[in-house]
């Protein structure tokens, strides 16, 4: 699992830097956006990454890779596992970086809402969620190939989401507690979708034959 | 102990089937695979290595039959493809990392040793190789982890001639250790008659024949001879025929070749093509 962590690592640090000037970029706009919390700048960003994984499979796929490494010592749920835990750690990191912008932006702006911050946090990691695990499973079934529509359906999603992301946010906020009880509520729809994701994934790829 | 045992091994696709087969290479010993483009040899290391699922038959791969433990038998095999599959943007230093974390016998000293050895640079991108740097790389990864069991596909196709040399020299050294056995595909008949003990022939998923190739070269020879003088020839004693306007072949058995016709050795490669051409 190390090595194929590692693998990925080398591979996004070559092909997914357009992803970190992204962020940068996103992240600028947002410190001068007039919104106090602009929910698109801190949830697009999380949401690419998100799709790092889909990308580093095609990478995967064109080098015929994914060939090989069914021929070395990992399991079909290695394969998969080490890019599900890739996918979340790039959104973690991207996460926690937009998190720290928009925490110190609120607080000079001297609005800092500790438990909204905490449940916009939840809310991205619940919607950013969706954006890798809506694709893998589809990829690891069908390959990049084929498994492009189901990319081009999840980007649909994505944007769909980002826009609604702001309206259904400030909906919550106005019901009195809603933020304090809701994100608990996004942890375990943001986990699921997680693992549903992964199971659905390992089952394709153990009955895929490369 | 044998390498490996494969019996009654049946996988159908669409188009083509790999029929019934049956082969066992021993330990210590090198097996070539010699077929034409999609004869199975492919789909044979493929199966052996479970990344295919088989719709039949055994499969001993170090003594181990249990597909559930392959992961740990993999440990022990060397594997080279024909196209070589590392990701593209990575060096050899770095697949080396990623390898270490991979095998739990990786050796990197003896990786670099290769690597010095091959001549291939540490710091320039995999996709920037040449073929035959692939294709050395991919053997120096297959013998730095202290593998038992080398299973190549085509290592040598399409290479050129002093790489396809040098690639038999660095095999012929693995094999020197008794415990080293190698099962390698090729349809260069050529590399398989200087390296192989044991010479399979596979011809649209059917085995055709497997045994040691000194006993076949040995066994069978070559008559050329007029029509006329064919027809002087037992009808029993000719196991294949290649007939000209001019001349015809007879492949035979030596002991079968009647007294007055002067018999040539045979080459692997003739034997393959005389078995494989009258089959059509």
């Amino acid at each position: 699992m190390k090595a194929l962590l590692l693998k990925d690592w080398y591979m996004a640090i070559k092909y997914c830097r357009v992803y970190l000037l992204l962020a940068v970029l996103f992240m600028t706009i947002s410190v001068f956006s007039e919104s106090s919390m602009d929910m698109f700048y801190i949830i697009y960003p999380c949401l690419l990454c998100g799709m790092i994984p889909v990308n580093l499979l095609s990478y995967d796929e064109r080098s015929g890779w994914i060939k090989y490494s069914a021929a070395l010592p990992y399991t079909k749920v290695q394969i998969v596992t080490s890019k599900y835990i890739f996918g979340i750690l790039c959104q973690l990191v991207m996460l926690i970086a937009t998190g720290i912008v928009q925490a110190v932006k609120t607080a000079v702006a001297g609005v800092f809402d500790p438990i909204e911050f905490l449940f916009i946090m939840f809310t991205v990691l619940m919607v950013s969620a969706l954006s890798g695990s809506m694709a893998l499973p589809f990829v690891f079934r069908y390959g990049t190939e084929k498994g492009r529509m189901a990319y081009l359906i999840t980007v649909g999603v994505i944007c769909a989401v980002s826009m609604a992301g702001n309206s259904i946010i400030a909906k919550i906020m106005l019901i009195p507690s809603g933020t304090a009880l809701m994100s608990p509520v996004f942890i375990i729809i943001g986990v699921l979708i997680y693992f549903v994701s992964w199971k659905l994934s390992c089952t394709f790829f153990k009955n895929r034959e490369l | 102990m044998n390498a490996l045992e494969i019996k009654n091994l049946t996988k159908h696709y669409k188009s083509f089937t790999l029929n019934n087969l049956s082969l066992t290479l021993p330990g210590g010993c090198i097996m070539g695979l010699v077929g034409e483009n999609g004869a199975g040899k492919s789909t044979t290391l493929k199966l052996i290595l479970d990344i295919i699922k088989r719709d039949s038959g055994t499969i001993t791969v170090l003594g181990c039959s249990d597909q559930a433990d392959m992961t740990l038998v993999k440990q022990d095999i060397g594997v080279v493809f024909d196209e070589p599959a590392f990701p593209l943007c990575l060096n050899a230093r770095q697949i080396g990392a990623v390898l270490k974390h991979t095998y739990t016998n990786w050796d990197d000293e003896h990786y670099l040793h290769l690597l010095t050895r091959f001549s291939l640079p540490l710091d320039k991108e995999f996709k920037d190789f040449s073929r035959g740097m692939k294709m050395k790389l991919s053997i120096a990864a297959a013998l730095s982890h202290k593998a038992k069991l080398l299973l190549l596909d085509e290592p040598t196709g399409g290479l050129d001639p002093v790489v396809r040399d040098e690639i038999v020299d660095i095999l012929f050294d693995f094999a020197r250790d008794e415990e080293h056995s190698i099962l390698i595909s090729s349809h260069i008949v050529s590399d398989l008659e200087k390296l192989c003990d044991y010479i399979a022939f596979l011809h649209k998923g059917e085995l055709l024949l497997c045994d040691e190739k000194d006993k076949l070269l040995s066994q069978y020879a070559l008559v050329r001879c007029s029509k006329e003088q064919f027809n002087q020839l037992p009808e029993s004693a000719v196991r294949h025929k290649k007939q000209t306007p001019y001349y015809v072949d007879a492949m035979m058995l030596r002991q079968d070749i009647p007294s007055g016709f002067e018999a040539f050795p045979v080459t692997i490669e003739d034997l393959f093509l005389f078995m494989v051409k009258e089959g059509e």
